[in-house]
């Protein structure tokens, strides 16, 4: 049977956790001061990165059962999978367990549903309207286009080295829809931990410039729905702003680990460059 | 095969965070979708036969990382920036106010309610309210900087009302409002305060 076997790393889990579970309801006050400073670093490490984690779940959820249910009832279900991705008006949460759906389109569809998906989903378009006007919601979908249409056209231009995932559709069909969760939700952890470091270490203050903005946007990797209040409270001048949020959905850690996983490392940054391209766009047209 | 599931572990941290009060602080969704979603994956974790004692293991393991999560959490640095979006109270209304037109509104006499933080060593003290759209990680605290007329007394947390006169100022390269001689108590409702 082509089933994938779960890596067995009980007793480390369970150390992580108690370590973890220390860490979350630790008193920094009780410590001498270095060790605070790391308590109180780890400790917000920890629940930044839960939080991201528990918000995420829901969606993720979510797009494993609906990518499940497709799957069963569509024989063209590659198709109708990139067309869900394009209009559904879930968060890109979602993304990480519908991708699997997009096994049964052309790769460089699926790259250019996922990388739409996120930037340009129903919800994140009715959030940039309400908080960033409607110059930046332009703005936002002209980024949204170039990225997608580059990730595309690149896709199209490398040669068709897909990795397993992708390769074997008949592989897909033989994980159980609790290895899919499994494997969609192991997929958020390392880049929910990395966002929150970012959100710990790096400098606060008022980004003005779009490239600063834009790598800012890529460590934090917000959801799709909640970027642009983001970008309002964090970026001064509209550029810097358009370059935050489509960084946030193009350059993100989340993005980029469910390229990479689905689409390997050549794929992921064929589209990184063209999410570098969709920020410019972006922030030369707010 | 003896086999460590993460989703069973997640529901465990969701259904405790929902229990116990603190997904309120942690994510923007209601504690029944918190709940719901671990009894969903719980569900799902559990369908296969193979390594169920495993499973209910890991669940476990959430069960008490989800016991250990804060149910408040501290407020470090807040925005004097407009959020955006329509926001009920009084002290986004000012902030929009403040967004759209601040000649308006600067140098003269405001009144808003909020949570309280003392100052520290590298901070003023300030009035905020959260601002959560999706999870802690991306909420910030939005409010003013604020300068009392004499020293209060009044624990952090609190529902406060702060009137005085408000002032801009660039601190480090950024725009921030502060509201001066300020007059602090508490609140005796969480709604809107009046300016004196």
């Amino acid at each position: 049977m082509n089933r994938r076997q779960q890596p067995s790393f009980g007793f480390g889990a369970v150390a992580l956790v108690l370590a973890a579970s220390g860490l979350a309801s630790s008193d920094p006050s009780i410590a001498t001061p270095g060790l605070a400073a790391a308590a109180e670093i780890g400790s917000r490490i920890t629940i930044d990165a839960t939080s991201i984690v528990l918000a995420a779940g829901p969606y993720v959820v979510a797009g494993t059962l609906a990518a499940a249910l497709l799957a069963r009832l569509a024989r063209r279900a590659g198709v109708i999978a990139a067309f869900v991705t394009v209009v559904a008006p879930g968060c890109d949460c979602s993304m990480n367990g519908f991708a699997a759906a997009l096994r049964g389109c052309r790769i460089p569809v699926a790259g250019a549903a996922l990388t739409w998906g996120s930037v340009c989903n129903p919800f994140a378009l009715a959030a940039t309207a309400a908080v960033l006007g409607h110059h930046l919601l332009t703005a936002r979908i002209a980024g949204g286009l170039v990225a997608a249409a580059g990730v595309a056209l690149a896709w199209s231009l490398c040669p068709s080295d897909a990795p397993a995932s992708h390769a074997h559709p008949c592989a897909a069909q033989a994980i159980s829809l609790r290895d899919h969760l499994e494997s969609a939700l192991r997929l958020l952890l390392p880049a929910a931990c990395g966002a929150s470091l970012a959100l710990v270490v790096a400098p606060r203050g008022e980004l003005h410039s779009p490239i600063v903005a834009a790598i800012a946007g890529a460590l934090l990797s917000p959801c799709s729905s909640a970027d642009p209040i983001l970008a309002k409270l964090v970026a001064r001048s509209p550029h810097a702003q358009a370059a935050f949020i489509i960084a946030a959905q193009c350059l993100d850690l989340r993005q980029l680990s469910l390229l990479r996983r689905h689409f390997g490392a050549a794929r992921m940054l064929l589209a990184c460059v063209a999410g570098a391209a969709g920020c410019a766009a972006a922030a030369a047209l707010a | 095969m003896r086999t460590f599931s993460f989703a069973a572990l997640l529901a465990g941290v969701a259904l405790a965070a929902a229990a116990t009060g603190a997904s309120r602080v942690l994510v923007a969704a209601p504690a029944l979708v918190v709940a719901a979603f671990g009894c969903a994956t719980l569900v799902i974790a559990l369908m296969p036969k193979r390594a169920r004692a495993c499973t209910l293991a890991s669940a476990c393991a959430g069960l008490a990382f989800g016991s250990a999560l804060p149910r408040s959490l501290p407020i470090e640095r807040v925005v004097t920036q407009a959020p955006g979006g329509r926001r009920a109270g009084d002290l986004f209304a000012l902030l929009e106010r403040l967004d759209q037109q601040p000649q308006a509104v600067v140098g003269r006499s405001v009144a808003v309610s909020g949570v309280w933080t003392p100052a520290r060593a590298d901070q003023d003290a300030s009035v905020s309210r959260l601002v959560m759209a999706c999870c802690a990680a991306d909420a910030l605290d939005v409010g003013f900087d604020v300068a009392p007329r004499g020293p209060i007394h009044i624990e952090a947390g609190t529902e406060i009302c702060v009137s005085g006169i408000l002032s801009a100022r660039v601190q480090s390269g950024e725009l921030r409002y502060r509201i001066e001689q300020a007059t602090v108590e508490r609140a005796r409702s969480a709604s809107r305060c009046t300016s004196r």
